[in-house]
Order: C-alpha cells, then structure tokens, then sequence
C-alpha cells in the first residue's frame, strides 16, 4: 500500500512535466484549431539553449535566452501558419504536416549545434524526505512553476479580453472578423505563447530528468497523450491528463512487466478516448 | 688509410645489395586492405576513429618498411551507416580496388550485409562488432569472417561475472527495451539460474524515457544487493542511475559496455560516483599497451575516442600478421587459412588474439577491463 503511495506521488510529479507539455498545445488548439507537432522541438531548442549560454555565461541568462530561443521558434511557425491560412484557407491539417517538418529541421539545428549528447543539469544535490519518500527539491520547483502557469493561463483565456477574443475567433472565425477581432494577430500571439510556454517546459525538463537532441518528438507525444485524454479543449483537462498520465506510467513501470509496462498507459489513453466524454463536447473556446 | 682494392669491394658490394633489396621491393606488391566504415551517418562516431586509428598504424608500418618489404595501401569506402551501402561497398573494394581482405563494417548490420559478398569473392572480413550473429557457424560467410573485439555475450557474461565477484547474491536487473537490452537481459537471467541464484527482479524501460524513478522504485523493492543495466543509451543509462540515487536504492550499479562513454558521466552527474562498468578500451585510465596506441594517435595529431579504435587496428594488425606467414602469393584464401592458425597474437588491446577453426571470435575475457566512474572519470579497478 506504501508503495503505491509512491508510485502515485511519483507519478504526480513525472506528470507534472506532461502537463506544461500539455499547455501550449491545448493552448493553439483552442486559439487556432490546429494541432502543432513542433512543441517539443522549442521545449528541446529551449533547453539546449538554456544549458550551453548557463554554462557559459550564468545559468538565469542562459534560462531566458532558452525560453526567448523558443518563442522565437514558435514564432516561426506562427508566421507560416499565417502564410498558409491565406493561401490554403485555413486547412488545419496543413498547418500540422508543416509542423511536424518544422519539428525535423529543428532536430537537426539541434544536432548540428549542441551535439549529440544528453543535455542536463543538476543543481540540487541533496534530497527532500517527504513522508519516507526522496525527492528532489527541483520537482517542487516542477509543481509550483506548473501551478502558477496553470493559474496564468487560467486568467488569460478565462478574465481577460485578449482571451475572450482568442476564444471567440477559434469558436467562429468569420463572426469574430465580423465583430472587428484581430484574428490574425491574435493566432500569432497566441503561437508566441505557446512557445513560451514550451520554452518553460523544456528548461523544466533540463533541470529534471534532462534530454538529448531527438527527445523532442517524445516530448511532443507525452504533451499530445495529456492534452487529448480529457479533451483538447482545456488547457486545465490537459495539465489534469498530464498527471492521470504520470500516475498511470509509474504504477504500470512499478507493477507491470517489461514492454507491458510501456503499453498500459497508451492503453489507458485509448480508453479514455473511446469510453470517456472527453473531447467530445462543446466546440473549442468553451469553459476549461 | 683505406686501399682502394678494398673501397672497390666496398663499392661493389654495396651496389649488389642495393640491387637485390630493389628487386625484392620491386617484385612485392603492395598488400590492399579494404576500410568499409561507417564515416557518415549514426555510426559516423565509431567509423571515423576507425579509420584514422587505422591509417596512422598503416602509416607506421610502412615508415618501417611495411610488411615484409610490401607496402601497405588502404581503400577506403563509407558506408553511410547503411547495410546496402555496405555491400555495395563490399563489392567495389574487392573488384575495383583489389583489396585481399576487409576491416569493416562499423556495424553489425553492415557486416552482415557485406559479409555474403566477401565470402563469395573469397576474400576475409575482419568485423569490428560484438553482434553475436556476425560470426554464426550456420552462416554461409562464417568461413571468411572473422571478429576484432570480444562478442555481446562474452561481454554480458563477464559483466554479470564481476557484478557477483564482490559477494552479491541477489542481483536484479534494469534493461532496455530492444533487441539489444531484452536478449542480454535474458541470457544473464540465464546465467543466473545456472548458478543458483536467480535474478530477484526486473524493471525495463523504452529507449527515450526520461524518467524512470518507478523503475528504480520497483527494483528497490527487492532488496537486491546489486544492479546490473543492460543499457547502451548514455541519457537513459544516467537516468537511471540518478533514479537510484533519489530513490535510496543504494546497492553497486554494474552498467553495459556501450555506457562507456563520456557522455553517460556527465549525464549521471554525482549519482554517478562509483558505477562500474566491463569496458574494451578506457582512455581516462589506459593500460599500458592501449597508451601505446593512444602514443601513436596523439603523434598523428588525434586523441582516440573510444574503443573504435583498437577494434579496427586488432582487424587490421591481424591481417598483418597472417599476410608475414604467407611465403608466396597474398590471396583471400591464403590469408584466410592463415588467419585461421592465429594465436597468441598481441596487438594494443588488452588480452591475445586467438582464432581457430572453430572460433572467428577470437576475443575473450582478458581483453576486458572493469572500470569505475570516479571525480568524472573512468578509472580501472585492479
């Protein structure tokens, strides 16, 4: 029983890190009903960053110049996004597969600049005892970082109009164009969001469990399984999938075996999708 | 004061040897040893040291005259790190080139796909790889391949060896889920049974997870008094071992060969302290005879990497030492039967050579060494 305890509280904090993968890509979809491949790609450009300018110049400066890296990138995408809302009329699908390009070349910059060894770091040498249960002092990091993102992204879309807007213009474009809604503009920012909220992420990642080069597309798929398993529509379903997630991975890694282990939790996504409500209510933009 | 009869015989002399020694060069072709290495692609960090390690001993050997008066010419062919390429590769270095034996390929699946067409041509591979299949009896090629470093389950076995050598009884293992990680993982449970002590627990993860704490959660649970990972991947294999850490699964951590490398210390960080590994080849720590090597790499302007570098020069010193047995013409066949009768043969890497009819292997145990990660280094233990 003590031991599911910690699998449980594990589990927590391992999806704590699926849930603010989980951000910025339930984040576009309300904003831009798309889906961008590349969000792991900024978290593994941001953490790439963030390890070679804090190694050598200080690891703050190296910690925004990351997260700026990555808004940059997402900026990048933003802009095609624009360019080929005005030629393909807004397919989403476009937007997808020119994301998930955009995720390979940002593999390879990755490679060719920073190499191919894992990228990490460890501040913290000692650890909390919590109960009987070791843990380092950067998952609380983890947790509070993600509660004040999740409160932040919370009053953006819900208490403020930039929000409201975001919202209106995903529910019905051509209504919130009608009502004078900047919905160009407002896709773009919301792409520069979502880069800094996958910038923030992949520091968090750097600092926690660490990644190499090709970790992006893992990431983009762990933030993928959060967002979707109690609906795309909230960015707070998604941090809450990112958890459900976590838990379900350390209890099967503690009591499955072997390549069954890797399964359960992809199973258990299944399930939810094919069982649960999830996903399936209301158009994107309504309540978390 | 010197006659001038005497200055004649001198003269003389000295103009019939210089004669005889020309004629020897002049009839001695050259010996053509194919490189089919991985110079680009995934495998490009094993290829290019193998091939620079080996142009500098090459060198070397003919800055002293090469091999009974033949010079030494390398052919050189990247393989890409593609298995088609490889033999592709196989087939241009034998008929274009003419070589009469092949170091290569920088992977096990290159070698296996280059293999059958050096067999049919008759002509030796030397295959730098641990990959068990590389030197299968049943194969159609085994008769003309021949390996250069010490196998996967030699390895594996010595590894579970020395995991149990300090007293450990119940061993548990952590693996990575692919072929590699799931077989080794099965074949030191095997071993352990054959022993009496059967493996107390097991815990895998996928190759690009990054965290891995419940793994490290759920070994804890059986109280094992050592770890051993089967593990090649350096981000996962540091994973792991800061997992340990954070979880108090405080016991010795025995990790794979192909963790022996600078990136796995750096990404285990000070959790790392005291993991020990069964290694071919440690250039933080160099026994003697691999600092010999490392002497003739820092001459030609290189620092050796890992161990690429003493399993291409074992292949390609030991068709050196076969093509000195051979009196008359140097052929495939020729260096082949040669090869064959090699024992005994030393070359940079720790322990001897010794192939045999039954055995292409030739690497055993005494090539290995046990190493310690200690202040961000690998330092051999006695």
């Amino acid at each position: 029983m003590y031991e599911l305890l910690e699998f449980s509280s594990r589990g927590v904090l391992l999806g704590v890190t699926y849930g603010l993968l989980a951000f910025p890509i339930s984040l576009l979809f309300i904003a831009t009903d798309t889906v961008d491949l590349a969000v792991g790609a900024y978290a593994v450009l941001a953490g790439a960053v963030a390890m070679f300018v804090g190694g050598s110049v200080n690891p703050a400066v190296g910690i925004l110049t990351g997260i700026l890296v990555g808004v940059l990138a997402s900026a990048a995408i933003g802009s095609i996004s624009l360019m080929l809302g005005r030629r393909q009329k807004g397919d989403p699908l476009v937007l997808v597969l020119a994301s998930f390009g955009f995720a390979i070349f940002l593999e390879s910059v990755v490679l060719t600049l920073f190499g191919k060894d894992p990228f990490i770091r460890q501040p913290f040498t000692y650890f909390w005892n919590i109960g009987g249960i070791r843990i380092s002092p950067q998952a609380g990091v983890n947790v509070v970082v993600g509660l004040l993102l999740i409160a932040a992204v919370y009053v953006l879309l819900y208490r403020t109009s930039w929000g409201r807007d975001v919202r209106a213009s995903a529910n019905n474009e051509r209504a919130a164009l009608l009502a004078g809604i900047p919905v160009r503009a407002l896709r773009f920012s919301a792409f520069m969001l979502a880069g800094l909220l996958a910038g923030i992420a992949g520091v968090l990642v750097l600092y926690t469990s660490g990644m190499d080069f090709a970790s992006g597309m893992h990431l983009t798929l762990a933030g993928f399984g959060a967002a979707i398993v109690f609906g795309l529509h909230g960015p707070l379903r998604g941090f809450f999938g990112g958890l459900a997630i976590g838990v379900v991975e350390t209890i099967s890694a503690g009591y499955a075996n072997g390549g069954l282990a890797s399964l359960v939790p992809l199973l258990f996504i299944f399930l939810v999708l094919t069982l649960g409500r999830g996903g399936r209510q209301g158009p994107a933009g309504v309540r978390a | 004061m010197i006659s001038g009869r005497k200055l004649l015989v001198a003269a003389l002399l000295a103009t019939v040897s210089f004669a005889a020694s020309s004629a020897i060069a002049q009839n001695a072709k050259p010996l053509k040893i194919g490189l089919l290495l991985s110079l680009s692609g995934p495998a490009a960090s094993f290829g290019i040291p193998e091939r620079d390690a080996a142009e500098l001993i090459v060198a070397g050997l003919n800055s002293q005259g090469g091999v009974d008066g033949r010079k030494v010419e390398l052919a050189i062919y990247d393989d890409t790190t593609n298995p088609t390429e490889a033999a592709r590769g196989a087939t241009k270095l034998i008929r274009e080139d003419g070589v009469v034996a092949i170091v290569g390929a920088s992977t096990g699946s290159g070698t296996l796909a280059a293999a059958p067409i050096a067999a049919r041509e008759k002509i030796p591979m030397l295959a730098p790889n641990a990959t068990i299949s590389v030197t299968a009896r049943e194969s159609q090629s085994y008769p003309y391949v021949f390996r250069t470093m010490s196998n996967d389950l030699v390895n594996t076995k010595q590894l579970y060896e020395a995991a149990i050598a300090g007293g450990a009884k119940k061993v548990a293992i952590f693996y990575q889920e692919d072929a590699y990680g799931k077989d080794s993982a099965t074949y030191v449970k095997k071993l352990a049974e054959e022993r009496g002590a059967p493996i107390v627990d097991m815990a895998s993860a996928p190759l690009k997870s990054i965290e891995v704490a419940a793994q490290a959660v759920k070994l804890r649970g059986s109280s094992p008094d050592a770890v051993i990972m089967q593990v090649t991947a350096p981000a996962l294999g540091g994973a792991f071992v800061r997992a340990a850490k954070q979880v108090g699964l405080d016991v010795p951590i025995w990790g794979s060969m192909g963790l022996g490398q600078k990136s796995f210390i750096e990404s285990s960080g000070a959790a790392g302290n005291g993991v020990r590994l069964v290694v071919f080849g440690n250039w933080d720590d160099p026994s003697p005879r691999q600092a010999k090597l490392a002497d003739v790499m820092k001459a030609g302007g290189k620092s050796p990497q890992g161990f690429a570098e003493l399993i291409s020069t074992n292949g390609l010193l030991a068709i050196v030492e076969a093509a000195r047995k051979i009196k008359g013409d140097i052929t495939g066949p020729a260096l082949r039967d040669e090869l064959e009768k090699l024992c005994k043969v030393t070359t940079y890497s720790d322990g001897e050579l010794c192939y045999s009819k039954d055995d292409h292997d030739g690497w055993s145990t005494d090539a290995l060494t046990t190493v310690e990660i200690r202040d961000g280094a690998f330092k051999r233990v006695q």
